[in-house]
């Protein structure tokens, strides 16, 4: 037995086994399969497209309405990534073209070998190009508009989470399947030039690698479901502060507030006893570059955050404009309606 | 070209090689999964009739594109399925009809599939008939080195049907 005499026998098999009905069949098959592929191909560059379109909308519009400057500069950096990343996919598949299927052989395997070299290095980088960006984006986004409570802290630690779980899963395509891969072409390559010939080239094993991700899956709920619990119970004792104010209006002198008690405009020195200087200053902390609007328009909300949740009515010490002493205003009512009119006030402030 | 030429350009080209495709499908392939893979050869042989320059001969062309395609379908395959390993298993169950025990399936298929990708694709192209030039346009290397990676492969096949032979 040789070679050339199963050379012989193994062309007769497979002229045997290759029936003109296969050959119909594979006519048909082949013709449904081209129209089909190029659904797909129309179809995934319309959803690429569709969903770039809605990301650039959503954060382009966020830039413009956001009235913080914090948030706008994390949805500015989120609309940025957005475009960023759409360009990188977009030349990967562009550039990074799959090797020709009729090139020979040697070339195929080089070609390939290229590619798999650079999507290495394109889910190597993941974190600098892909999820640090938008995870410092979308923190800025919510703390902007949040502040420094309890809910941005989640905030942060939920996205810090996420972004190490698909940091975690493309390591693990990229060792579990990336590397292989690119072994197993480098190995066919070496054969084909003769540099190598062995019997079998190494491969990883599949089940090691899909353990891993099941390991990592269930770590990432188990973490998500305590931070989810610890959440949900943080969130339940949140109390909805009432939207109620002891003034009507309110402008700012440098850091002083100004009100508008009655019919008169007062520099306002304290509030049941806290000082404006102290309420300022915690606004400030808690709430960044919103304190002026929160301390405005969420007063009960600040003050109960500092400790002194106010009543019905309060105890304002203030100063009349011009004037160095300082006046008591005892049991003056915190309403819904004059916090209305600030509101009022403000949003036509904005619109102006 | 137009879709009907086309066509027809594919009929004859699928008539003159499928019992390789099929071949080829049969050396890379396990047994459920081989039609799959013809089919796929042939998406990628209509697909890519437009670039034939027209350099090789259309047969050796469409080779070279088989080829490409199992090994590729391979790598694919085995990243989609955790059963599939390289184990001499996946040949030699891709082997046709069982009923016939031709040297073929006694000592090709066995071999065919303890070689590596690289060196199954040099015995293939001996097996299919292509001569030395041909084989070598197909992967790509001088004629010279294909001989030595034959020779190399056939020596293996020898010593491996050897010692088969002598165990009692």
């Amino acid at each position: 037995m040789n070679l050339d005499d199963l050379g012989r026998e193994w062309r007769a098999t497979n002229e045997v086994a290759a029936t003109q009905e296969q050959r119909d069949r594979l006519i048909a098959v082949t013709c449904r399969r081209v129209e089909r592929f190029w659904g797909q191909i129309v179809r995934r560059d319309l959803i690429e497209t569709v969903v770039a379109v809605v990301l650039i909308f959503v954060f382009g519009r966020m830039v413009i309405s956001l009235d913080d400057l914090i948030s706008k500069v994390g949805a500015g950096i989120v609309l940025l990534c957005c475009v960023f990343i759409i360009w990188k996919l977009h030349r990967a598949r562009t550039v990074q073209r799959p090797a020709p299927i009729d090139a020979p052989v040697r070339d195929f395997c080089r070609i390939e070998l290229d590619r798999l070299d650079r999507q290495i290095r394109l889910l190597g980088g993941v974190l600098w190009w892909y999820i640090a960006p938008i995870l410092v984006g979308a923190d800025l986004v919510y703390v902007g508009s949040s502040g420094l409570g309890i809910d941005s802290l989640f905030y942060v630690l939920f996205t810090v989470l996420l972004g190490w779980f698909i940091l975690a899963m493309n390591r693990l395509t990229v060792t579990g399947q990336l590397k292989p891969l690119h072994e197993e072409v480098a190995g066919v390559l070496s054969q084909l030039e003769g540099t190598r010939s062995d019997t079998l080239s190494p491969r990883a094993i599949p089940e090691e690698h899909a353990r891993r991700c099941r390991r990592l899956g269930v770590v990432w709920f188990a973490v998500f479901a305590v931070l989810g619990l610890v959440g949900a119970y943080v969130a339940s004792q949140e109390v909805d502060y009432p939207k109620r104010a002891p003034f009507s209006g309110i402008r700012w002198e440098r850091s002083d507030p100004v009100v508008k008690v009655g019919e008169e405009w007062v520099t306002l020195v304290s509030v049941d006893g806290v000082a404006t200087g102290d309420i300022v200053a915690f606004s400030q902390r808690r709430y960044l570059l919103r304190w002026k609007k929160r301390f405005a328009e969420d007063l009960v909300e600040v003050l109960a955050r500092m400790g002194h949740e106010p009543g019905a009515t309060v105890r304002l010490v203030v100063r009349p404009l011009g004037s160095p002493d300082p006046q008591t205003l005892e049991d003056v009512p915190m309403t819904e309606g004059n916090r209305r009119d600030i509101y009022r006030a403000a949003r036509a402030g904005e619109g102006r | 070209m137009t879709v009907p030429e086309r066509q027809a350009r594919f009929c004859d080209l699928l008539n003159r090689n499928h019992a390789r495709w099929s071949g080829i499908a049969r050396a890379y392939a396990p047994a459920p999964d081989r039609e799959d893979l013809v089919q796929e050869i042939a998406l990628q042989v209509w697909q890519s009739l437009d670039r034939f320059a027209g350099g090789a001969s259309l047969d050796t062309w469409a080779y070279r594109v088989a080829l490409n395609t199992a090994l590729a379908w391979r790598r694919k395959a085995a990243t989609r399925s955790k059963k599939l390993t390289r184990s001499t298993a996946d040949v030699a169950e891709v082997s046709g009809d069982r009923g016939i025990e031709s040297d073929v399936h006694r000592a090709l298929d066995p071999f065919l599939a303890a070689l590596s990708d690289g060196d199954r694709a040099v015995l293939l192209l001996h097996l299919d008939g292509l001569s030395n030039a041909e084989a070598a346009e197909v992967i790509g290397i001088s004629e010279g080195a294909y001989r030595t990676r034959l020779h190399r492969v056939r020596r293996r096949f020898e010593e491996t049907h050897c010692q088969t032979e002598s165990v009692p």
